[in-house]
């Protein structure tokens, strides 16, 4: 993940003022925006395709790709843990653009990738944390074991894409919307004149 | 957004809603800091005076409980001296004792030093005293008694009396007790009763008083501390102030008996003129009335100018309010007692109307005389009534001058009578005031008794000038003509030209005044006739 990124601000207010003069600017922006979120979807739902464990489309030849007929709450194929269905999986890998919660640093997002699916989102952050067990065992040990040997440490799906591609996807929104408050600038200009 | 979804933020963007949402924190932060600063203060503040009063209190309580425990230190010593001997060392001793028993038995040493006190008056020593002191204790605890009736017990028992000893130690042996051997009994007593002293000491009950020992004895050494401090000050009371208090009253007692005098006298006498208030108010009720009366007449103008629209109304409304204001204006000036009759007139004057002025005005004056003749009456009462004791008091006040509060009594009736009077000119100009109004609304003047002679006296002139007028106007005699033969009927039957003659008698216009007169009636007359444009008179004559 990465640390540093880029605060847009006036995103709203830009696209407020600028609909009244020029609305094909507007859609100009959006589609920016929209092309660059529908890009790194496309390469999330590519990374969730590509899973696979040589024999089947599940990470690993234990996930079941179904829901056990008689689960065992103990392991893997037990009720709570989800089967992995690729299709579900890619599903749920979706683009927003919905603001969300207020951080504590007065951010929020202007567009996002989201990981649905239980089972997706299990792959995805996966022994991100490192909790032991009374006896110094890290739980589910060997299953982030292998999961992590085949598919790099967490984060797996979405959070690797955006992780490649935030940087190019932010400086492109960014370029999009400081072309935008200088086409609203020209056409406040105008007004004045 | 997806909730319980893994969410990956590629774009952030700022939001002010979070920025706002801070600000109203801050501000709610803020008025709570200041609420709990307000709080706080206030706290404070309490807690001070708290601080204070208890401090007071700790200090009243200490002297107090010093002086206490001085007095009951007093008593023992000079008891220990009398019965025992004691010297100052013993007596010293005996104190530390006291103080220090009444903190492992939880008896306060008020109770103690007594006991003691008794018991060494029976046995002659402070020893013996002090080991039957324990032995007393012993008992109170085992007969769940306080000291002084243990104590008592012992010493009657001391004397050849176990009675009391018995009913408080049940144990005893008969013939231990008949034997009355002192040893033996004390010795079973002891037996009985040793420990439970100590025992109930350990009770969270006498724990607690032990406490409260322990702060009494506190209290008792801030409290000796004190002591100086209050003694100078009772000192310097004692040998300055009040010596100067005494002196001061042995100088000034004879005027403050005759100032006190003088104000109870003050007292009495307003008393007894509110009384003859009152009285005089139910004596003449009819004056009252007649204010409410006057009071009523001033509404009654406020409702006629309001009403009084039309001019017939207007006149009608006039009447009433004369007979009405008239009558009240003149009954007050009359009531009011020291009103003079010209008051009364005038306020006739001001009403106006010749009806007032004739009949209403001597109807009204015998209304006044009435009231004044009631009032005189009301006021010449017999010397035992409670008017005349009001009024004998006043003019006593009055006669008494500068001396006692009669003065300022009487100077205040006066004021008061004052107001009254300002306060009733005042209605009679705002009457004055409306009736003025109401005559400028509607363009009236205000018939006073000469204008109105005037008047009628112009009106007769004017009468008389136009009859005059009558009597001088010009007559007319017409004499026609026709064709030169005079008719004598004064009807011309033929056309032709005839001549008319007029003579005019006193007359007072010109000949061309008349001619032109007559000229113009004629052709009217011609012209009514159904004479053509050509049938008109024509003059023959030219005028001069």
């Amino acid at each position: 993940m990465a640390d540093e990124v880029i605060v847009l601000t006036g995103i709203k207010e830009t696209l407020d003022a600028l609909k009244e003069f020029d609305k094909s600017a507007v859609r100009k922006f959006n589609k920016v925006i929209n092309t660059e979120l529908a890009s790194a979807e496309r390469d999330a739902h590519g990374i969730a395709r590509g899973i696979s464990n040589g024999k089947s489309d599940t990470p690993m030849s234990g996930w079941r790709p179904y829901n056990a007929a008689r689960p065992q709450s103990s392991s893997r194929g037990g009720s709570g843990w989800p089967a992995w269905n690729t299709g579900e999986v890619v599903a749920g890998i979706r683009k927003t653009k919905a603001q969300g919660k207020v951080r504590a640093n007065y951010t929020t997002s202007a567009g996002a990738l989201l990981n649905k699916s239980a089972a997706g989102a299990i792959f995805e952050v996966a022994g991100r944390k490192s909790g032991k067990d009374a006896t110094g065992r890290r739980q589910g040990d060997q299953f982030m074991r292998t999961l992590s040997a085949r598919f790099k440490p967490a984060s797996r799906l979405i959070w690797r894409v955006v992780d490649k591609d935030r940087a190019k996807i932010e400086t492109n929104v960014n370029k999009a919307l400081e072309e935008a408050k200088a086409e609203l600038q020209k056409h406040l200009n105008r007004e004045r004149v | 957004m997806a909730v319980g979804a893994v969410v990956a933020r590629i774009i952030t963007q700022y939001s002010d809603k979070g920025s706002k949402a801070a600000r109203k924190d801050i501000t709610k932060l803020g008025k709570g800091f200041d609420d709990f600063s307000k709080k706080t203060v206030r706290a404070f503040a309490v807690a001070t005076a708290a601080v204070g009063a208890f401090a007071i209190k700790i200090g009243k309580d200490a002297v107090q409980a010093a002086i206490a425990d001085q007095k009951s230190q007093v008593l023992l010593a000079n008891s220990l001296r009398n019965t025992t001997g004691a010297t100052d060392a013993a007596i010293a001793s005996v104190e530390a004792y006291v103080s220090k028993l009444q903190l492992e038995v939880g008896v306060v040493d008020d109770e103690l030093r007594p006991s003691l006190a008794k018991l060494a008056a029976v046995t002659g020593s402070v020893s013996a005293a002090q080991g039957l002191l324990g032995t007393a204790l012993d008992v109170s605890a085992f007969a769940t008694v306080d000291l002084s009736t243990a104590t008592n017990a012992i010493t009657k028992a001391l004397q050849g009396n176990f009675r009391g000893l018995q009913n408080l130690v049940k144990g005893i042996d008969l013939t231990t007790l008949k034997s009355k051997d002192l040893v033996k009994i004390f010795e079973e007593v002891e037996a009985i009763t040793q420990g439970s002293a100590a025992a109930r000491a350990n009770t969270l009950e006498f724990r607690l008083a032990i406490l409260r020992i322990r702060y009494s004895e506190i209290l008792e050494t801030l409290g000796y501390k004190l002591l100086p401090v209050i003694e100078k000050f009772a000192t310097v009371i004692q040998n300055k102030v009040l010596p100067q208090v005494e002196a001061w009253i042995a100088a000034n007692g004879e005027k403050l008996t005759t100032a006190f005098s003088n104000a109870s006298t003050a007292a009495v006498n307003l008393i007894a003129i509110a009384i003859s208030f009152s009285d005089w108010i139910s004596n003449n009720i009819g004056l009252v009335k007649t204010f409410a009366i006057i009071v009523g007449g001033l509404f009654a103008v406020g409702k006629v100018a309001a009403f009084a629209t039309v001019i017939g109304k207007l006149t009608a409304a006039f009447t009433a309010l004369r007979t009405s204001a008239g009558l009240a204006a003149v009954a007050t000036a009359y009531a009011t007692g020291g009103a003079s009759v010209a008051s009364a007139t005038a306020a006739l004057a001001l009403i106006g109307g010749a009806a007032a002025l004739t009949g209403g005005y001597i109807a009204l004056k015998n209304a006044g005389n009435e009231v004044r003749a009631k009032n005189a009456q009301a006021l010449a009462g017999s010397s035992s009534s409670v008017s005349e004791r009001g009024r004998t008091a006043v003019r006593g006040m009055r006669t008494r001058g500068t001396t006692g509060g009669g003065n300022l009594i009487t100077n205040s009736l006066l004021n008061a009578q004052n107001q009254l009077n300002n306060a009733k000119k005042k209605e009679l100009t705002i009457e004055q005031k409306i009736v003025n109004a109401m005559l400028k609304k509607y363009g009236l003047t205000l018939m006073t008794g000469e204008i109105e002679a005037k008047a009628t006296a112009a009106a007769i002139n004017a009468n008389l000038k136009r009859q005059k007028a009558i009597a001088n106007a010009p007559t007319v005699s017409l004499a026609a003509q026709g064709d030169g033969s005079a008719t004598g009927n004064g009807s011309i039957i033929n056309s032709g030209n005839p001549n008319v003659n007029v003579t005019i008698n006193t007359p007072h216009g010109t000949k061309d005044d008349y001619i032109v007169e007559i000229e113009t009636g004629l052709n009217t007359l011609q012209r009514r006739r159904g004479a053509g444009a050509g049938g008109g008179f024509f003059r023959t004559r030219a005028m001069e």
